[in-house]
């Protein structure tokens, strides 16, 4: 994990010289708690970076993801489009569109048309459920956007 | 007040209440066990539909929810090791190694037994010994909740088994996170990068669902090409005995892990998590076997369990008779007590004597039918989140992670903040920081930043800001707590040698 670590550590303590730095604004009294946590973070950030130079721990590659990486980049890309279109198309729409889209692209095994119609019914269905339930039996009124 | 009990007893059994008992329960425990919705969510949408009802009705319904869903959080964390409630989180340690082991059947007994003694503990707390013990927490000044909180934030130690540095990492960006927003003293607007979504500070139940669904999504969609699924739930004869003589047996555990659930409610501000995490790490230093916890011990479950559902009761201690919700479930429920133009004090146990005694009641009886719904419906719960394949599984909790991020303000930002934080989760993740230290920095980061800079203006008003944080009986005890659970780790290490030396 030595890579991971120096990673986390400088990334952690950029943040801490980025965050002391927005600290100088506060009030006195506002600033003395995360100044505190600042000081804190940093110094053990530079503790983990240290103890990566000087640990002969087994040497660990940094791996983002493991196994297949593009099922998950697509997942993370559908989720980031999936939260972005809730307030163009509304909730409902886009809930459907990449509920099903999300539950296709992972399915890798090749299907009969059937099963995969089956799976969209099945997605179709659970949306509509918990879009009924929360929308209108518990009046939660999700963001309608240009469609529903 | 022995007519008061009467009249409350012939109250709740009424065919209405028992059945608005046995709704909420089965209700509370579907919406514990799947992850993304927690029992805060459900009784924060219950509230506008209580109105109508009468405020007896309305409180049986939401307590019969909150007792079930925070033990429904314990089929999501021992059967796919996502907590379905943040309260679930110590349980995923030992209840998701068990479930591996091709003991889910067991695991899930041992949940459903301690969480109705821990339960049913908690409800006689409740009945019998609020106002000692809400004087106790009346007595809780900031330099308290900072020693409190200090104590919280140590036993990321044991949480962080792996690595107590980056435990501590964990804890201090998590400690960092809790800042954005107005500062509780002087106000000013710290890190919200001229965002106005971000001055109330982060939503702590979008981030709770970030940091620990979106990375356990990730993680299916990851392990899918390894055939991973959710760990199937087998029913066996003879487990519901063996496991009810077992914790019987080990009455200190449930009592302990009860008692440190109460307390940990009664105190404001720590939620069940707090208490389960609190149990487990006592649990763990109680253990003649402390390594083998986090490995599917039988207790650690039952610590969890046990603290997360007296947590339930003891959160209403302070609510019913000081108005101070103990966890954010009991402030949903000051809510709907205010609706109903119930005012917490004195006046909900004489004025509202039946109301209120009926609904302290109808714990007893959801905790007691917590039992047979969760064993019987256990099945059929675990399909649920079994059956479903991770093609399925995977969209579908993080759509009820969309929902369930955006229903308790109805607001897109917090749904943005879920994603965001689920993202840093499962890059932290491969890391080695994980999720649990910095949630607990995040909730504990503005109890404990308002303990600390209120002690040192009343330390500067009354002459020594020293005498303010270190002279005070309660701060003595609790500065004493941290010591030793900070240095615990190293203590223990220290007598394993002693006694491996030995044993040369």
């Amino acid at each position: 994990m030595k890579t991971a670590d120096r990673i986390a550590a400088l990334l952690l303590f950029a943040i801490c010289v980025a965050a002391w730095f927005l600290s100088r604004t506060f009030s006195p009294l506002s600033a003395l708690f995360p100044r505190v946590v600042i000081i804190v973070l940093g110094l053990l950030s530079l503790l983990l970076l240290a103890l990566s130079f000087t640990r002969s721990e087994k040497q660990e590659k940094f791996v983002l993801v493991h196994g297949a990486v593009l099922p998950v980049v697509l997942s993370v890309l559908m989720m980031v489009a999936w939260v972005v279109l809730i307030p163009l198309l509304g909730f409902l729409t886009s809930s459907l569109l990449l509920f099903t889209l999300m539950t296709l692209v992972l399915e890798r095994r090749q299907r009969k048309p059937l099963q995969i119609l089956l799976r969209i019914v099945i997605v179709c269905a659970a949306t509509a459920a918990f879009y009924l339930f929360f929308d209108r039996l518990m009046l939660v009124s999700f963001p309608r956007g240009l469609l529903l | 007040m022995n007519e008061l009990f009467i009249a409350s007893i012939v109250s709740l059994f009424t065919p209405t209440n028992l059945l608005l008992v046995l709704v909420g329960v089965a209700a509370g425990i579907v919406v514990g066990a799947l992850p993304g919705l927690t029992a805060t969510m459900a009784i924060a949408l219950l509230v506008p539909f209580t109105f109508t009802m009468q405020p007896v009705h309305g409180l049986i319904l939401m307590g019969g929810i909150y007792v079930a869903a925070i033990y429904g959080g314990s089929f999501s964390a021992i059967l796919l090791n996502t907590p379905g409630t943040p309260s679930a989180i110590a349980t995923t340690f030992d209840g998701y190694p068990m479930a591996r082991r091709g003991q889910s059947y067991q695991a899930i007994v041992t949940a459903t037994m301690a969480s109705v003694f821990g339960g049913l503990i908690g409800v006689v707390f409740l009945l019998f010994l609020s106002p000692p013990l809400s004087r106790v927490s009346l007595r809780f000044g900031p330099p308290e909740f900072f020693w409190l909180t200090t104590f919280g934030l140590t036993i990321i130690a044991t949480l962080s088994t792996e690595s107590i540095l980056k435990g501590l990492i964990g804890g201090a960006f998590g400690l960092l996170l809790s800042m954005i927003g107005i500062a509780p003293i002087e106000g000013s607007v710290r890190f919200t990068f001229g965002s106005v979504s971000l001055q109330n500070g982060i939503a702590l139940i979008p981030a709770l669902i970030g940091f620990f669904c979106v990375p356990e999504i990730l993680g299916m969609i990851e392990r899918k090409g390894e055939q991973h699924t959710a760990i199937p739930y087998r029913r066996q004869r003879r487990v519901l005995w063996r496991v009810f003589i077992r914790v019987v047996r080990k009455p200190l555990l449930v009592i302990r892990s009860a008692v440190i659930g109460t307390i940990v409610g009664i105190i404001p501000g720590a939620g069940g998590n707090i208490a389960a995490m609190v149990s487990y790490n006592e649990a763990v230093r109680a253990s003649r076997n402390p390594e083998q916890f986090g490995k599917g011990n039988m207790d650690g479950v039952v610590a969890a369990e046990a603290a997360n559902n007296a947590e339930v009761s003891g959160s209403l201690i302070p609510l019913l008779t000081l108005g101070i919700p103990g966890a954010p479930p009991a402030a949903v429920l000051l809510g709907a007590l205010l609706l109903h133009g119930m005012r917490p004090g004195m006046e909900l146990f004489t004025y509202h004597g039946t109301v209120t005694y009926t609904f302290m009641l109808s714990l007893v009886l959801a905790n007691i039918l917590i039992l047979p719904v969760g064993i019987f419906s256990g099945r059929w719960i675990s399909r649920l989140i079994t059956r479903i394949p991770v093609t399925l599984l995977a969209p579908l909790v993080f759509f009820l992670s969309v929902i369930g991020s955006f229903a308790i303000n109805r607001n897109m930002f917090d749904v943005y903040v879920m994603l965001g934080f689920g993202l840093i989760g499962y890059v932290g993740r491969k890391m080695k920081l994980h999720p649990g230290p910095i949630v607990l920095g995040l909730i504990l980061g503005s109890i404990c930043e308002q303990g600390l800079v209120q002690s040192i203006l009343m330390g500067r008003a009354s002459g020594s800001v020293l005498a303010m944080f270190f002279t005070r009986p309660l701060s003595i005890l609790l500065i004493a707590l941290t010591l030793l659970s900070a240095l615990w780790p190293f203590i223990a290490r220290a007598i394993r040698r002693r006694r491996a030396g030995r044993s040369v």
